[in-house]
């Protein structure tokens, strides 16, 4: 079933066949999860918003446009579904802004006060999830499908419904927010 | 200013997204500066951090996609036993509620109809005849004067028997006129004998 084209397994989805569907979630589950588990920050909601996102494919693929690009489509079911889930839960646990002085804040916990040692690498990957995570979430997903998911600047636009300068600029951006968040543990920055 | 700029290339860069004329200007850059080039090693170690996520466990690929299958097909089954039933059933809600509004109006039209009805004849009656009567009561004058009112017009809605009936005169102008002309000539011709004068020419 994986072996067959995803054009021909797109068609037979769409006339209703599960094992054709079934084919297309094993081609692309682990790059759904990887997006949404960088949006979501934890498996346990990673695991939800991906079946959300399958099942609203699963729903809708008789909507889906033949002769458009279906990793584009699902793709975009993705981020509306992740991009949700950040508004809702947002809205739920009033989460607390991206500000520069929170570095400052968590370096003093003792923690992670030192990035050099043996598990200097680990932390500052715990780190760099954390300031990912509290990225705004327009930036966060530009930065998550560059970065996280190798995905070209057009790519990434034609996703995301907007220019590549768009995503260009969002980029800088969201590296200026997370370079000065990880100030202690990325080395100085300058202006 | 010019750093700045070169920091908005470096970001580019490390996206593979910069154009190769500009990519040449940017290593010269870097070449020169030493706080851009921190810069960049600074934004090359975040990008190595930002590695995707580890790959989970084949069991955990397997689980989700069985419990994925389970909600398609429970989809499919909603679909079919569900949907199409609350269809139909909406449209017999639908029917019913409407039955049920028209049952309403008319009974309420119906009752309010009939009660008004009643009421006003109710209240018609107690307001014109109590009053009266409780006065003819207290007032005995007055009770002679609605007596006679009565009585009069308790005699007016009695019909006259036949032989009470008033023949008219020839006095009355009114009995000349309600005569026909055959009886007029027999009239005529009954004086004429009777007196010898008269007569039809």
């Amino acid at each position: 079933m994986d072996e067959s084209p995803e054009h021909d397994l797109v068609e037979d989805a769409r006339r209703g066949s599960r094992e054709a569907f079934a084919g297309l979630v094993r081609h692309y589950e682990r790059r759904i999860y990887g997006l949404v588990f960088r949006m979501a920050g934890n498996h346990s909601d990673a695991d939800d918003l991906a079946q959300e996102v399958f099942l609203t494919a699963w729903r809708s693929i008789a909507s889906f446009r033949r002769g458009s690009s279906f990793y584009t489509w699902l793709y975009r079911i993705a981020v509306n579904t992740a991009l949700t889930f950040l508004r809702k839960r947002s809205r739920e646990k009033d989460r607390t802004e991206f500000n520069e002085n929170l570095a400052g804040a968590d370096a003093a916990d003792g923690a992670y006060t030192s990035p050099e040692g043996s598990s200097a690498l680990n932390e500052l990957k715990g780190r760099v999830d954390e300031a990912i995570e509290s990225l705004p979430g327009h930036f966060r997903m530009s930065f998550v499908l560059v970065v996280s998911q190798g995905l070209s600047h057009a790519e990434a636009a034609g996703i995301l419904g907007c220019s590549e300068n768009t995503v260009s600029w969002r980029m800088h951006k969201a590296r200026k927010l997370l370079q000065a968040r990880l100030k202690p543990y990325l080395g100085e920055v300058r202006s | 200013m010019r750093c700045e700029t070169m920091k908005k290339w470096l970001s580019d860069d490390l996206d593979g997204a910069l154009a190769p004329t500009k990519k040449a200007r940017l290593e010269a850059h870097l070449r020169g500066c030493p706080g851009c080039r921190a810069d960049w090693a600074c934004l090359a170690r975040l990008q190595s951090s930002a590695a995707p996520a580890e790959d989970r466990s084949p069991e955990y690929w397997t689980g989700f996609e069985e419990r994925l299958g389970s909600k398609l097909a429970g989809i499919e089954r909603g679909r079919r036993t569900v949907c199409v039933p609350f269809s139909a059933r909406r449209k017999w809600a639908w029917a019913a509620a409407g039955f049920l509004a028209i049952a309403m109006a008319g009974t309420y039209f119906a009752v309010s109809r009939a009660a008004g009805t009643v009421e006003t004849a109710w209240v018609s009656y107690e307001d014109s005849l109590a009053p009266l009567l409780q006065e003819a009561e207290a007032n005995p004058e007055f009770g002679s004067l609605v007596n006679r009112e009565i009585l009069a017009s308790i005699e007016e809605l009695t019909p006259v028997p036949e032989n009470e009936l008033t023949v008219p005169s020839a006095d009355d102008p009114l009995f000349w006129e309600g005569l026909s002309e055959d009886e007029l000539r027999y009239i005529a011709l009954e004086l004429e004998r009777e007196t010898g004068r008269g007569g039809l020419k």
